[in-house]
């Protein structure tokens, strides 16, 4: 059974009480909520995600609450709990959906040092995935948006899953993070995606998330193979150009972006060099997204004629 | 300016982990991996070379011997080039504080 | 129901478990900052194939965090001998940075935040200074707590340094001046020992680090860590029991240090909730396990709540006061009545700051 098996106000219903349990990837959740007018979006934004009411290990029991005493209604808040622990400080209440997904990727970078994670967006054709690692500015999210929206599976937005044992990818699905200028972009460019409300005046700007494909999230079981290492720039003006990177020079850019490295030692320095053995490694300047969806599809093909 | 009386040597703690050092070939030269110092670094050849002659307790080399020892390696090199590069790879080895310089006139002594 | 102190007393255990158990003994752990130690223990007890898939990953992550931190812990000390080796003072460590240097098994599977070392307290001036000089600064905030920390607690302020963003805890005495008991810095300091691998750098005596975690135990006003604590303890005294003759060692030095009352508290938490083993004639001598009277009773059931994890599920009714009164108790060990009051209102008037992060997804530099 999937969320979108569920009427809205049974979603509401489960959401304000015992919580909704679904799975996103290899994780399984419990989400609940006090603020009742996220249920609406939140379940869209998982429509296709299962049920896991059969499963009682759940792995990340996270919520949104609203603020304590006054704060719940004058300058109204929102407060990000797992398992009665709040990391952060509280946020504006308009901010709750994006405040969860935030708090969704905490628990993965805080209670996940079984696999490396990285701070990388990754998209799939089939078994083989590139990996987008993503310094500010990128254009990360924008590009595996579009991506996602023309042909390839999301595996992750923001956190990459590295098994330490295969060196596969473990898909996690989840809703993309959109900002400024990229929501419009966005929309123009995959109409029928679903895309929340924008939201205003976070600390990244406006803030819209994306719902991932049907097709994204029915295939999250299928561990990828990482194939490709590309790091992008957004270039306003330039043409799509793919440059091979050396390989140390990629593993370094792999190694600063994981988050859990320097935790992992020398599991994490095996891990890191057993992606960049096995992946083309390039970086990545585009501006239009027609031409670097083109270069992507076109390393695919390549991979496939080997 | 470099003065001519430098001399350099490995740092202390060079030697407490040495026997953990992970080490990757890669494009550039190698990637080091040293748990005990929790560092990771990207060394092409030339820096490598520089970092082996000094890794011996109680050696010292100045710039020139590192210098001479380039050349005798790759006799085809020109001997500027070799001076840039020992220069750089000294550079970012006593950034990443694996050596360490010491004036020929100190009683210091590994 | 305690599914963590079962867990740990008898590692067989977890094979009953089912999958909602799992879910809830992994909350508890992680609530009492033992989820590595669980499953060190758990390993060790050759049960580990029996812990099922996803909270089997849980439990490894703590393990893996926890063990890349001794290197962590080695470069602080190392960095601790170069700033104070010009100013002729020997690095001694305290409690946890001390497993993990000396590689005991009390360092294994726990997360340890701050270094703690001892030295003479004629000499906290020029190691203050020393340290400043090699970028450690003073983290209190305002003068009050500046006043407290030098004149009524046992420390400098605590200390971090400016880059790594490592904590440090300059101690002159195990326990603050104005406590009751009154354990020699020197005597510990003479005892202290050189560490193999680490020239220049020392930790206390065995016998000495199993009597400043009973001391620290049991002086600790803030529950959240008593079970953690009382684990270090456990694993510390199946190391000394290696040699049988070192139980009357420890009872011998506990009554030189004059904290035969903490070690007997001790060994009786020990013993009683984690079965440590105990020598009978240890017990006889220590008199750990008798019952004496109300005070003991009343105090076996302020513990036996506190030393739960902090977990709603192991809570009961008088879980809020148990916690009150061992924080008026703790606070009473250390401080005469009227600076008690004074300190209270204190805390009361100026909340301390909350341990939480700014919402970033951005990398960490």
């Amino acid at each position: 059974m999937k969320i979108r098996d569920l009427s809205l106000a049974e979603f509401r219903a489960r959401l304000g009480g015992d919580g909704i349990r679904l799975a996103t990837g290899p994780f399984n959740c419990r989400l609940q909520s006090g603020i009742p007018e996220l249920a609406d979006e939140l379940a869209r934004l998982y429509a296709h995600h299962p049920l896991i009411d059969d499963k009682p290990f759940i792995d990340f029991h996270v919520g949104v609450q609203p603020g304590h005493g006054l704060r719940r209604w004058i300058a109204p808040q929102a407060r990000f709990i797992v398992d009665a622990v709040e990391p952060f400080t509280p946020l504006p209440r308009g901010q709750a959906l994006p405040m969860l997904e935030w708090g969704l990727n905490w628990c993965v970078t805080a209670y996940c040092h079984h696999i490396l994670v990285i701070h990388a967006a990754s998209v799939a054709r089939g078994k083989h995935a590139a990996i987008l690692p993503a310094p500010p500015g990128s254009g990360k999210s924008t590009l595996c948006a579009a991506l996602v929206n023309r042909g390839w599976r999301l595996l992750s937005d923001e956190l990459t899953l590295i098994r330490l044992d295969t060196g596969q990818i473990m898909g996690l699905a989840r809703p993309v993070n959109l900002k400024n200028a990229s929501i419009d972009i966005i929309r123009a460019y995959a109409p029928d995606a679903f895309l929340t409300r924008p939201i205003l005046d976070t600390t990244k700007g406006t803030v819209a998330l994306m719902a991932p494909t049907q097709a994204s999230v029915e295939a999250v079981g299928e561990w990828a193979d990482p194939a490709w290492m590309v790091l992008p720039r957004y270039r306003a003006g330039s043409d799509a150009t793919l440059t091979p990177m050396g390989s140390g020079t990629a593993f370094m850019q792999l190694a600063d972006n994981a988050m859990n490295y320097h935790v992992l030692g020398a599991r994490g320095f095996k891990a890191v060099g057993d992606i960049i053995d096995r992946t083309r490694n390039y970086s990545f300047e585009y501006s239009r997204l027609d031409d670097a969806i083109a270069v992507f599809d076109h390393l695919a093909a390549e991979g496939m004629a080997e | 300016m470099v003065p001519a009386g430098i001399r350099y040597s490995a740092s202390e703690t060079l030697f407490e982990g040495l026997a953990d050092v992970l080490w990757k070939d890669v494009d550039e030269g190698w990637v080091r991996y040293d748990p005990q110092a929790g560092a990771t670094l990207l060394l092409a050849p030339v820096t490598r070379f520089v970092l082996d002659q000094l890794s011996v307790p109680g050696r010292q080399r100045s710039e020139d011997e590192l210098i001479h020892a380039i050349c005798q390696e790759e006799p085809d090199a020109a001997p500027e080039d070799c001076r840039q590069l020992v220069v750089a790879a000294l550079d970012a080895l006593i950034g990443a504080r694996l050596i360490q310089a010491a004036p020929s006139h100190s009683l210091e002594n590994s | 129901m305690n599914l963590l102190i079962e867990a740990y007393r008898q590692p067989e255990s977890i094979r009953r478990l089912g999958t909602a158990d799992w879910d809830l003994l992994v909350r508890q752990a992680r609530h009492a900052n033992l989820v590595g130690r669980l499953f060190l223990r758990l390993q060790s007890a050759g049960v580990e194939a029996d812990i099922p898939e996803q909270p089997h990953n849980h439990l490894l992550s703590g393990a893996v965090m926890a063990s890349e931190q001794r290197h962590a812990i080695r470069r602080e000390a190392c960095f601790l001998r170069e700033a104070l080796k010009p100013a002729g003072i020997t690095v001694i460590l305290l409690k946890g940075a001390a497993y993990v240097a000396a590689g005991l098994p009390a360092a294994q599977g726990r997360l340890f935040s701050d270094v703690d070392i001892l030295l003479p307290k004629e000499r906290l001036g020029d190691a203050e200074s020393a340290l400043m000089l090699k970028g450690w600064a003073s983290t209190a905030t305002d003068d009050y707590d500046q006043r407290y920390y030098r004149r009524w607690m046992h420390e400098l302020p605590a200390m971090r340094h400016v880059f790594r963003g490592s904590a440090l805890d300059v101690h002159h005495t195990i326990l603050p001046p104005t406590a009751r008991l009154k354990p020699d810095a020197r005597l510990l300091i003479e005892a202290s020992v050189a560490l193999p691998d680490l020239p220049g750098v020392h930790t206390l005596s065995l016998p000495d680090l199993i009597l400043h975690s009973a001391s620290h135990l049991f002086h600790e006003g803030e529950p959240d860590n008593l079970l953690r604590d009382l684990t270090d303890l456990d694993l510390l005294l199946r190391h000394l029991a290696r040699d049988d003759t070192a139980w009357d060692g420890l009872l011998e030095r506990a009554v030189q240090l004059q904290l035969s009352g903490p070690l007997r508290l001790a060994l009786r938490y020990c013993h009683r909730l984690l079965g440590t083993p105990l020598p009978e004639r240890i017990a006889a001598r220590s008199r750990c396990l008798a019952d004496t009277g109300i005070v003991q009773h009343m105090l076996d059931g302020i513990y036996a709540r506190v030393l739960c994890p902090q977990h709603p599920s192991t809570a009961d009714r008088f879980t809020p006061l148990a916690r009150r009164s061992l924080y008026i108790r703790a606070h009473w060990l250390r401080m005469p009545p009227l600076l008690l009051a004074y300190h209270l209102a204190h805390k009361a008037i100026f909340p301390p700051k909350q341990e939480t992060h700014p919402l970033s997804t951005e990398q960490q530099g």
